[in-house]
């Protein structure tokens, strides 16, 4: 994820200049507060210098969360505690390092109650100068629910520096990602609300904050003798969205002098760290303990049932990314020809998508079994090309299906070495630039036009910059064909000189050519090219090109609506054509 | 949120959106000219003479809704008679077929088909089929014919994919929720019919579905020690049809001389009858837990019905005379 690189981006750099908002209601308060700091759980009623190191303070925690998705069960989680903080570190950009430990955890999990050892490890996390939580550091063998529990606590106790104003604004981080918060301090009280969270990164799930208020009492010392956090988020998007209502109490018991330093060994991690890893959990839920003889035996009673159909492809790739032996016996009944040809186009679907090793291997041998029937073999190389983490032997396999005599598989391997390129971009660069090079070359011997089009998109699936001098040479063609296929293939290069292209090509004499450079647009960025759509979807002779001008800008009116709202308006009501007319009509409802 | 409520409404907002279809013999004459079009001046080159086009689109259930799906289909036929820059009469004619679906306010393809002829007349016929699956182009299947002997096409494949997948986990205090979204389904095409290089008559049938399936489920695993991992998860998913799409296309774009050689004259006729149909499924709430035993348990909230229609979306066939003096008796048809 995005966000989650670029916060271990700071990280990395030290946290400075980790930007942070903060306004004071009470100017004349305000003013003179260089210098303070805040802290966690000290802070804000603390008007003195650098925390202390040296000390351990103890506190009684008690979380209770309860989440109730939309019209769902309710699921209950609880931990109790007594949980240790004390200053090991305090660095030059003053950013102090705080040890933690959970002693003594337990946990209720639908009203059943267990030690849980796991909790009770030493960690640390970093505050920054304003007492914002900016990082945590776990051990590396610490699993991900784990870490949440224990990043939900230093987040409940994060509390931003005021100095002595009456009320102050923050911005905070949390594991669902930043808020606004508003404080408000009687004495030694002080009222924490969050008021509301940006989205969590990219991802489009919005966050609510229905209900929100802490209680936080201060004690003479700076630290809080108190915290007490009772709230409920909204979370999620549409039909699909849970609701968490969760209290969260700490109770100072007492303080002892610290003697343990920061633990070893420990790696950072974004206070919202988002995670996107396979989950075994997920797909055991979706498989529902089936076998592949279950789900084969399902996927024949429901073809006619889309839905049904589905959800039974996805299980099967939930099986065979769980177990391999699945994987491996499903090649094995593809190889001896024992499956309807109706679900094996599943079976090799789902085996790509699983992408294990094992369900690579099961592809690459029907692919490379003359036996099977083409259409399965072809379908295997598809799959192939598609699958996440192509390993050394699947490219193997399809260089050889490139080289095949039959033209369909070969065009297909073609393909499909493209995507293996673009999948291996990230993993393993030189295998991907090695495969970039040998299409290229390919590409260079290729002499028949139906030849140099499926490489030209072969290339075009890799997204690779290096192929734009093919590309525009390709463009030159006299061919109509070629120069289509040549102007759709700089869709994925993330490069200006590809913009600049599609451009170029939007003026080509072939209607062919022009609706290729539109379709190159839709997967990118749109604002290099939206000028040049916009003078085309009002000149452009050939209606097709308008009708697929019109469209995108309609799809993706939302990311710049001053460049191409006004595309849609004019083609709505000033286009010749009644089609384009009545479609750009549709985006404007 | 109220999943039912939702649920309801979007079912409710279905209204019948049949594509419109128009045809355009001479491009630049419009016969509705109003509400005041602009006339696009033409690109360089030499243009066509001969243009038949098709567009439509339709979105489910609107097309500036946060959660939906559409289908976007665009055929044509065009000739342009041989002159400078063009040493042949040139016939071209394509179809595609563009699925894609609206997930929480972004938009994401999830397949094409394209099929495009390219004829040089007495010269060469070009004619492909492109699919791509998420923008990767997966499978393309090309015919030559650069003799006057016809040369039979056939094909047809369906594949399964998921079109569209995310999951993400996110901590919500100190409860993990996870989010997924997948668009799985399949995409088809067919070709049968016959190319020589005059040009081409064929019969395509692309095809494609897509199922969305959504789930939050709240929960986790917690590890204990010399006990193994406890778990529970309790969530609600949602299992609706995106679209279901089917285009066949019969094209036929052939070139011939008439007249005793006075003049080259076209046989046309594009056909194509689209079936749609979108948002059937259910809604149900799930639990699992293992505590000293495992519970499995899931209920079916709602079943919903969607909306489904099928329409012919063009039919013209005719002769055309692109060149020279052609019978008397050959006019523009139009049906």
């Amino acid at each position: 994820m995005r966000r989650a690189l670029a916060s271990a981006a700071l990280l990395t750099a030290g946290v400075v200049g980790f930007a942070v908002t903060r306004e004071a209601d009470d100017s004349s308060s305000a003013a003179g507060e260089t210098g303070r700091r805040g802290g966690l759980p000290v802070g804000s009623g603390r008007s003195s210098g650098v925390l202390a190191a040296g000390v351990e303070h103890r506190y009684a925690i008690s979380m209770d969360h309860r989440s109730t998705p939309a019209q769902g069960e309710a699921f209950a989680l609880a931990v109790d505690g007594e949980w240790t903080l004390g200053v090991v570190a305090t660095g030059d950009s003053r950013i102090t390092t705080i040890r933690a430990e959970l002693h003594d955890p337990r946990i209720r999990l639908r009203g059943v109650a267990t030690a849980a050892p796991r909790l009770a490890v030493p960690y640390t996390f970093t505050l920054g100068s304003d007492g914002r939580l900016l990082a945590l550091q776990f051990p590396r063998a610490l699993d991900a629910d784990s870490r949440m529990v224990l990043t939900a606590l230093a987040a409940t106790a994060q509390i931003s520096d005021g100095g002595t104003a009456a009320a102050w604004s923050a911005v905070e981080t949390d594991s669902l990602g930043t808020y606004e918060a508003r404080y408000a301090r009687t004495g030694a009280a002080i009222t924490k609300t969050k008021l509301a969270y940006n989205k969590v990164g990219d991802e489009p799930i919005a966050i609510r904050v229905a209900t929100s208020s802490t209680a936080i009492a201060m004690r003479e010392d700076g630290w809080a003798e108190s915290i007490e956090q009772r709230e409920t988020l909204d979370v999620g998007f549409d039909k699909i969205s849970v609701s968490v209502t969760g209290t969260t109490v700490l109770r100072h018991v007492g303080d002892r002098r610290l003697i343990s330093l920061a633990p070893h060994g420990l790696e950072t991690s974004a206070v919202d760290a988002i995670s996107t890893a396979a989950r075994d959990l997920d797909d055991r839920e979706m498989l529902d303990g089936a076998t592949l003889a279950d789900l084969v035996l399902v996927l024949g009673s429901v073809r006619s049932d889309s839905n049904a159909s589905a959800h039974t492809y996805l299980r099967m790739v939930a099986l065979f990314r769980l177990d391999a032996d699945a994987a491996r016996g499903a090649g094995e009944q593809l190889l001896a020809g024992k499956l309807d040809p109706r679900d094996a186009q599943a079976v090799l679907g789902a085996l790509g998508e699983a992408g294990t090793p094992a369900a690579q291997q099961a592809l690459a041998k029907v692919v490379d079994a003359t036996a099977v029937a083409e259409t399965q073999r072809i379908a295997g190389a598809l799959s192939l090309g598609l699958t996440t983490t192509p390993a050394p032997s699947t490219i193997e396999t399809l260089q050889a299906a490139a080289r095949s005599p039959d033209l369909d598989l070969s065009s297909t391997a073609t393909l499909a070495l493209g995507n293996a390129a673009l999948r291996l971009a990230n993993s393993d660069a030189a295998a991907a630039t090695r495969l970039v090079d040998e299409l290229l070359a390919r590409l260079d011997r290729a002499s028949e036009i139906s030849d140099r089009i499926t490489l030209l998109r072969a290339l075009g699936n890799t997204g690779d910059p290096r192929i734009l001098p093919a590309l525009e040479l390709a463009l030159g063609s006299p061919s109509d064909l070629v120069r289509a296929a040549a102007a759709e293939s700089l869709r994925l290069i993330p490069d200006g000189r590809a913009d600049a292209l599609i451009v170029a090509m939007l003026d080509d004499v072939s209607p062919i050519v022009r609706t290729s450079s539109v379709f190159a647009a839709t997967n990118r960025r749109l604002d290099p090219v939206a000028p040049a759509l916009a003078s085309h979807a009002r000149d452009d002779k050939d209606p097709a090109v308008r009708r697929a001008i019109v469209e995108l800008a309609g799809q993706r009116m939302s990311e710049l609506p001053l460049l191409l709202r006004p595309i849609v308006v004019h083609a709505a009501e000033r286009d010749v054509d009644a089609d384009v007319r009545e479609i750009a009509k549709k985006f404007l409802v | 949120m109220k999943a039912h409520s939702l649920v309801v409404a979007a079912v409710l907002a279905l209204t019948p959106r049949l594509a419109s279809a128009a045809i355009d013999d001479n491009p630049q004459e419009d016969p509705t000219p109003d509400p005041g079009p602009s006339t696009p001046p033409p690109p360089s080159g030499p243009q066509p003479t001969f243009v038949k086009t098709l567009n439509a689109m339709s979105c489910l259930p609107s097309c500036t809704a946060d959660w939906g799906a559409g289908y976007s289909i665009g055929a044509k036929l065009a000739a342009t008679p041989a002159g400078a820059g063009v040493p042949k009469d040139k016939l071209e004619g394509w179809g595609e077929l563009d699925g894609f679906a609206r997930i929480n306010g972004g938009r994401y393809s999830l397949f094409k088909v394209r099929v495009t002829g390219l004829a040089e007349a007495r010269t060469r016929t070009d004619l492909s089929l492109t699919a791509y699956v998420a923008g990767a182009a997966v499978r393309t299947v090309p015919f030559v014919a650069q003799t006057g002997t016809y040369t039979p096409l056939f094909y047809g494949e369906a594949w399964s994919k998921t079109f569209f997948d995310r999951s993400v986990t996110v901590g919500v205090g100190p409860i993990p929720v996870t989010f997924t979204a997948k668009a799985t389904g399949e995409l088809g095409a067919s070709l049968t019919g016959r190319i020589s290089n005059v040009g081409f008559e064929a019969s395509t049938g692309p095809w494609g579905k897509a199922s969305l399936f959504a789930s939050a489920a709240v929960g986790g695993q917690y590890c204990v020690d010399y006990l193994g991992c406890i778990g529970a998860r309790a969530g609600l998913s949602v299992n609706v049809t995106l679209l279901e799409a089917t285009a066949p296309f019969n094209t036929n774009l052939t070139w011939s001389l008439v007249n005793r050689g006075w003049g080259a004259q076209l046989n046309y006729n594009l056909t194509s009858t689209l079936t749609f149909k979108s948002l059937d499924g259910w809604l149900k709430v799930f639990a699992s837990a293992c505590l000293g035993g495992c519970l499995d348990w899931d209920r079916k909230l709602i079943n919903f019905t969607g909306f489904a229609t099928t329409g012919t979306l063009f039919n013209v066939a005719g002769k055309y005379c692109l060149s020279g003096e052609c019978s008397p008796t050959v006019v523009d048809v139009l049906q």
